[in-house]
């Protein structure tokens, strides 16, 4: 069945993002001047103004930094997964994702819990990057 | 931050509100069009302080977040010429900025007697706040995130973990405001009584928040007039002096504040006190851009009314309700009087400093201080003339 969820735009700037995560590799902008580090994707760095920017790879662990549980029913789309759940993970290096986590029940997510990244291939066309429970 | 501190006291006590004007009800009023009620609210706001409508040189008019109200047609449908007329975006959080901005115009003598004009018929329009294409994140919808609330709502959850509070305790000020809807005769909740049983049970909408702690859509338009003091003085209604404006930006909805948009209200409260010459207890009526409810913690401790991490136990005991230590949102604000990003709240100050609220007037209020919600951060204080 086709995948119907709303896709995220992805424009020149954001490519490598979902290019990687295609190749299930979690990679983020890093300024070659600052050093600095943001989320989402933009074309200069928000620290200082560089466009001269590159991008890294992400450890891929995190802690969740805060998240809700979705009740009302905006994107059709997402009428069976009502009530699902919608978390900010900050990055231990620093950016924070919006995401779902995955492998976790509802009730039992926590702020501050700690979670890595992992991969769910929708389609042949786009990986979307999710956290789930740290391992161990 | 920026660096340089500004002064803007220039305009403390020169500038007045001197004439409110609102559509005859809120609610849902399918027989006019956006324009048609702004028509409305002018008049009315006109027959309130004594002007006629050739003496409004300067227009500023806001858009709502239903049908388009582009500000040329706007003054041609209300057959207006004015020296200066400006559009200003949508987006409640720009409401006390806006303030600012209608201070600085007939500050500076760009225009004589400023109004600003705003309408809204969203709940006509049947807009949805969530769900559209979110044009500032690419993303957030692949994931099912979106609608304002649910920004406010993932700031509390995270606010809750760390301070503690319970999601019955963030219910007082859903139902301190549905207190005071039920003693205004315009509020569109006047007739819906509710208890904190009844806002426990309502459903959720993006847990931590629930159904009442969001604001309702209705339509309704707003016509508010600024002039001078020296022109004030001459017209009919006790002017409402602007004493104190403040303004931060902070954290967007896309972006996720550590420091729990703290700075940024902690700043524009200093700003706004110090050029008031008052402090937190000489606050009679106090309101906020209250969207949601799940600002109002943020913005008390910020503003300094309680102490970080202990707004949820300090609104408890109907300490913010008419009546009480620090009456908030005495209309019944956007939960329970009117949706109109941010222009009642506004009117509501003026009247319950002009001594005008009836039923829920504040006794012998002086000042009325607003707070308003990130990104732009603000605040104005205004004094009884």
């Amino acid at each position: 069945m086709a995948y119907e969820k709303p896709r995220p735009r992805i424009d020149e700037v954001a490519q490598p993002y979902w290019d990687g995560a295609k190749q299930h590799k979690l990679v983020c902008q890093k300024c070659k001047e600052c050093g600095g580090m943001w989320f989402p994707p933009t074309s200069v760095c928000e620290n200082c103004l560089s466009p001269n920017l590159e991008w890294v790879p992400m450890s891929g662990k995190g802690k969740v930094w805060s998240f809700i549980i979705m009740h009302q029913l905006y994107y059709p789309a997402f009428a069976s997964d009502i009530p699902y759940n919608i978390a900010v993970v900050k990055s231990q290096e620093g950016p924070k994702f919006v995401t779902n986590l995955v492998g976790v029940k509802n009730e039992d997510i926590k702020v501050d819990m700690p979670v890595e990244v992992t991969f769910d291939d929708v389609d042949d066309n786009l990986t979307l990057t999710k956290w789930k429970p740290a391992a161990g | 931050m920026p660096t340089h501190p500004v002064d803007v006291a220039a305009y403390k006590d020169k500038v007045a509100f001197v004439g409110v004007g609102t559509t005859n009800r809120y609610g849902t009023i399918p027989e006019m069009d956006a324009f048609g009620m702004a028509a409305e609210a002018f008049r009315n706001a006109l027959n309130d302080c004594g002007l006629k409508k050739e003496d409004i040189d300067g227009v500023v008019v806001g858009s709502g977040t239903g049908q388009p109200t582009p500000y040329d047609q706007m003054c041609h449908v209300l057959g207006l010429y004015p020296r200066v007329m400006l559009p200003y975006s949508n987006g409640g959080r720009l409401s006390g900025p806006s303030v600012v901005l209608m201070a600085s115009l007939v500050h500076s003598g760009a225009c004589n007697n400023v109004a600003f004009i705003y309408t809204n018929n969203a709940r006509t329009a049947r807009v949805r706040f969530g769900g559209e294409d979110e044009g500032a994140s690419p993303i957030n919808p692949a994931y099912g995130y979106t609608s304002p609330g649910a920004a406010a709502a993932m700031h509390l959850r995270r606010y809750m973990a760390y301070f503690g509070g319970t999601e019955q305790e963030l219910g007082a000020i859903a139902v301190a405001e549905r207190k005071h809807a039920r003693m205004n005769p315009m509020a569109v909740m006047k007739d819906r009584p509710m208890t904190i049983d009844d806002y426990m049970a309502a459903r959720y909408i993006a847990a931590p928040m629930r159904l009442y702690d969001y604001c309702i859509i209705n339509d309704a338009a707003i016509v508010i007039i600024m002039t001078t003091t020296e022109r004030a003085r001459a017209l009919k209604q006790r002017p409402i002096y602007l004493v104190g404006t403040g303004q931060r930006s902070g954290y967007s909805h896309y972006r996720f504040d550590d420091e729990w948009t703290y700075p940024a209200y902690r700043n524009v409260a200093d700003q706004a006190f110090k050029m008031a010459g008052i402090t937190n207890k000489d606050v009679d009526v106090l309101s906020y851009y209250d969207a949601f409810a799940g600002f109002l913690p943020f913005m008390l401790e910020g503003f300094g009314f309680c102490k970080q991490g202990e707004a949820l136990k300090w609104i408890q005991g109907g300490r913010i309700e008419v009546g009480g230590e620090m009456p908030v949102n005495t209309s019944g604000g956007h939960l329970s009087e009117t949706y109109v990003q941010g222009r009642g709240i506004l009117v509501e100050n003026i009247r319950q400093l002009r001594g005008e609220c009836g039923q829920r007037q504040v006794k012998d209020a002086a000042f009325a201080m607003f707070m308003g919600v990130t990104p732009n951060a603000s605040s104005y204080i205004l004094r009884r003339g």
